[in-house]
């Protein structure tokens, strides 16, 4: 086989696993988690880098539910939250929990 | 705003994930979350999960146990199934709730768990019973004849807890059973009986010893009228021992309104009576008219006067004036053994009345600084006071000056008489008191004071009766002293003291005759020219001679020219008083020839002062 077979067939070999995964249960929840927590990001008015600060901060606390990161004011009380800045954090906290 | 969104929002997941998100909201420290949880799980368009408010409730804070509580009838049904249902770990939750909410009906369930195996529970249960009893105890409670089924199932609880004692330690059941006031005596004597440990006992004996709300009082008064003997016992101890001022006010208070018998019924076996301490603690505290009747209550405890004093002090220091005037006045009953400190203290500070009482007390007990507390109040305003004071003082004076009259001069004697009479009003009195002493020389002091003052006829009635004294000074002193011309009775008693035993008396019976300037009474005195005494005989040749009886000359100089020294010596006397035609010369002759160094120098003195004014009679 010559050098360009072998780059095609690692190439739709990738692109084979990459199919798999997103077509995977773990990926489709994922999707789904994602998607309602843009849903529930945007019922509370945050912007998008807050909406993503959320969810980092969601997956950093290792929450079983990132959606729990709305009823739980405490992730976002630390003093120093490594994944967003301070501001953002500030505006989580306002827009969320109103303080 | 936006945690509604969130949980309107979670409406749209599936009710695992809302109950996951619930519960995790319930758990979060923060009010709003929290009551936005309370409120999502008690919604009944949703899916409405009072059990997990049930199980979170404890980490509630007060916003969202608000919000809980309001809900509370909704909450209750599923706690006390979780109670009922057994052994889950889910009891412990809704003991808290029912601990933390409940009412009183919520008190049979509690009482289970002051058994449970887990001494959470355990503990949760005693604080919910405590809260809930003393609810019912503040709110007042009613007798057993008007209990609801949940106030009955409340005392039981009480004595339930009251018994487990030994096994819980909570002192606080003491204190709610305190607070249940007179309703709590079965409660009492149950644990009591039924309790043999001291610890129990003493758990009782210190709340009711410390408990300083109106229904420890009244259960410790009630324990006081109980039949049995020990509660009384009990009861009068803790009387005896508490110090503390509202509950001395109130028991003070009661007692006052108690009768002689049941009075006694209270006081204890011994003589002083076991609320007498508490009562002497607020004794100047209490309303006036409760303080007068505790007062009257003290007086009849037939105290030893030591002890009665004491009892009897606090209540001189009252503000009010009348209890002031009642306290002096029962301290005298008690001779003030003690001494008068308050006493002192009244006559310094105290108001018109209650000087006046203090005042009447000293001159009462005539201690021996009666006169430094009292010559203060000579210049007081009050007339009444002053007028006491002036007397006590003046008599105190007559007093001294008898104890004094035999040491002192005649001149001082009369000088000091009539002084006293300037500054006593009473001065008269006094002398009556006096002529009718039972001592003799006081009688014959009074006899000469009178004379000082020439107040016979103020003091004539009392004087009279002295003509038949006993003591023969006194009747010699009486006879000269009386004026008893125009007096029938007067006579007849003169006439007596003729021939009485005694020569003085004779002899100033004589000299009253010779006063009576009547010479029909010549012929009643002839006889006494030949009287065997000196005095008899020159008194009654010199009153003969007054009187006009011209035999008199030669009677005193045929006394002049006898044997007998003290006859001469008499004569001599009565010669210079009256002092005849010759009289001077007859002297002089005598004194030519006397011996007796005595006579002689009587002789001499007369003829020296032959020129002088004739004294007044003896």
């Amino acid at each position: 086989m010559t050098a360009a077979a072998w780059f095609l067939v690692a190439g739709l070999c990738a692109v084979a696993v990459v199919a798999c995964w997103l077509h995977s249960p773990a990926a489709r929840a994922h999707r789904q988690q994602l998607r309602l927590h843009r849903r529930f990001a945007a019922a509370n008015g945050l912007d998008d880098e807050e909406s993503r600060a959320l969810w980092r901060i969601a997956h950093e606390a290792g929450l079983a539910d990132p959606l729990l990161v709305y009823v739980r004011p405490g992730l976002l009380e630390a003093d120093a939250v490594p994944c967003a800045s301070a501001a953002v954090v500030a505006a989580l906290r306002r827009k969320l929990f109103g303080g | 705003v936006s945690i509604h969104d969130t949980f309107s929002l979670l409406l749209q997941l599936p009710a695992p994930r809302r109950e996951a998100c619930v519960a995790a909201a319930l758990a979060e420290e923060h009010e709003a979350v929290q009551t936005a949880a309370v409120n999502f799980a008690l919604d009944r368009r949703g899916d409405y999960r009072p059990d997990l408010v049930v199980d979170y409730f404890h980490g509630l804070l007060p916003a969202a146990r608000s919000a809980a509580a309001a809900r509370l009838d909704e909450l209750l049904p599923i706690a006390r199934q979780r109670i009922l249902g057994g052994h889950g770990k889910h009891r412990l939750p809704a003991y808290r709730l029912v601990g933390a909410l409940g009412d009183l009906a919520a008190v049979e369930l509690l009482v289970l768990g002051i058994g449970d195996a887990m001494p959470e529970v355990r503990e949760v249960a005693f604080s919910g019973l405590e809260r809930l009893l003393r609810g019912y105890a503040t709110s007042g409670a009613n007798p057993p004849a008007t209990r609801t089924p949940a106030q009955h199932a409340a005392w039981s609880a009480l004595t339930t807890v009251l018994l487990q004692f030994p096994a819980h330690g909570r002192t606080g059941f003491f204190d709610i059973t305190c607070e249940f006031g007179a309703q709590a005596l079965p409660l009492v004597a149950a644990a009591r009986l039924s309790a043999r440990d001291t610890a129990t006992a003493r758990g009782f004996a210190k709340a009711l010893a410390t408990g300083a709300n109106q229904g420890a009082f009244e259960l410790l008064w009630a324990m006081l009228h109980d039949q049995d003997p020990t509660t009384q016992a009990m009861a009068q101890q803790l009387v005896r021992e508490r110090r503390d001022e509202p509950f001395c006010r109130w028991l003070a208070e009661q007692l006052a309104t108690l009768d002689a018998e049941r009075l006694r019924t209270v006081s204890g076996p011994s003589r002083e009576p076991t609320w007498l301490p508490a009562v002497l603690q607020v004794a100047n505290q209490l309303p006036p008219r409760t303080a007068r009747t505790l007062l009257t209550h003290v007086q009849g405890l037939g105290l030893d006067p030591n002890a009665a004093q004491s009892a009897i002090e606090p209540f001189a220091a009252h503000a009010d004036v009348a209890v002031q005037v009642a306290a002096v006045q029962a301290l005298q009953t008690t001779g003030c053994p003690r001494g008068l400190g308050p006493i002192e203290r009244l006559l310094q500070q105290g108001s018109g009345p209650a000087r006046i009482a203090a005042a009447t007390l000293v001159v009462a007990l005539a201690p021996p600084q009666a006169m430094a507390l009292l010559t203060p109040l000579l210049g007081c305003d009050d007339p009444t006071l002053r007028r006491l004071v002036v007397g006590e003082v003046s008599r105190a004076s007559f007093e001294r000056y008898l104890q004094r009259f035999d040491g002192m001069d005649p001149r001082a004697r009369q000088v000091a008489a009539r002084a006293l009479q300037k500054l006593d009003a009473q001065m008269f009195d006094r002398l009556d008191q006096e002529i009718g002493s039972l001592d003799p020389d006081r009688r014959l002091k009074a006899l000469q004071i009178v004379a000082f003052l020439d107040a016979e006829q103020d003091l004539r009635a009392p004087l009279l009766d002295l003509l038949d004294d006993p003591d023969r000074r006194v009747r010699a002193t009486a006879v000269r002293v009386v004026e008893l011309a125009g007096s029938i009775e007067g006579i007849k008693v003169l006439l007596g003291a003729l021939s009485d035993p005694d020569r003085r008396v004779r002899a100033n019976a004589i000299e009253a005759f010779e006063q009576l300037e009547d010479p029909r009474f010549v012929q009643l005195l002839t006889p006494f020219l030949r009287d065997r005494d000196n005095r008899v005989r020159a008194n009654a040749a010199k009153g003969l001679w007054n009187l006009g009886w011209a035999g008199a000359r030669e009677a005193m100089l045929e006394m002049l020219d006898d044997d007998d020294d003290a006859m001469r010596l008499s004569a001599v006397w009565a010669i210079g008083e009256v002092r005849f035609d010759g009289a001077r010369e007859q002297l002089a002759a005598r004194a030519a020839v006397e011996c007796n160094l005595k006579v002689l120098d009587k002789l001499r003195d007369v003829l020296a002062h032959w020129d002088a004014p004739v004294e007044a009679p003896r």
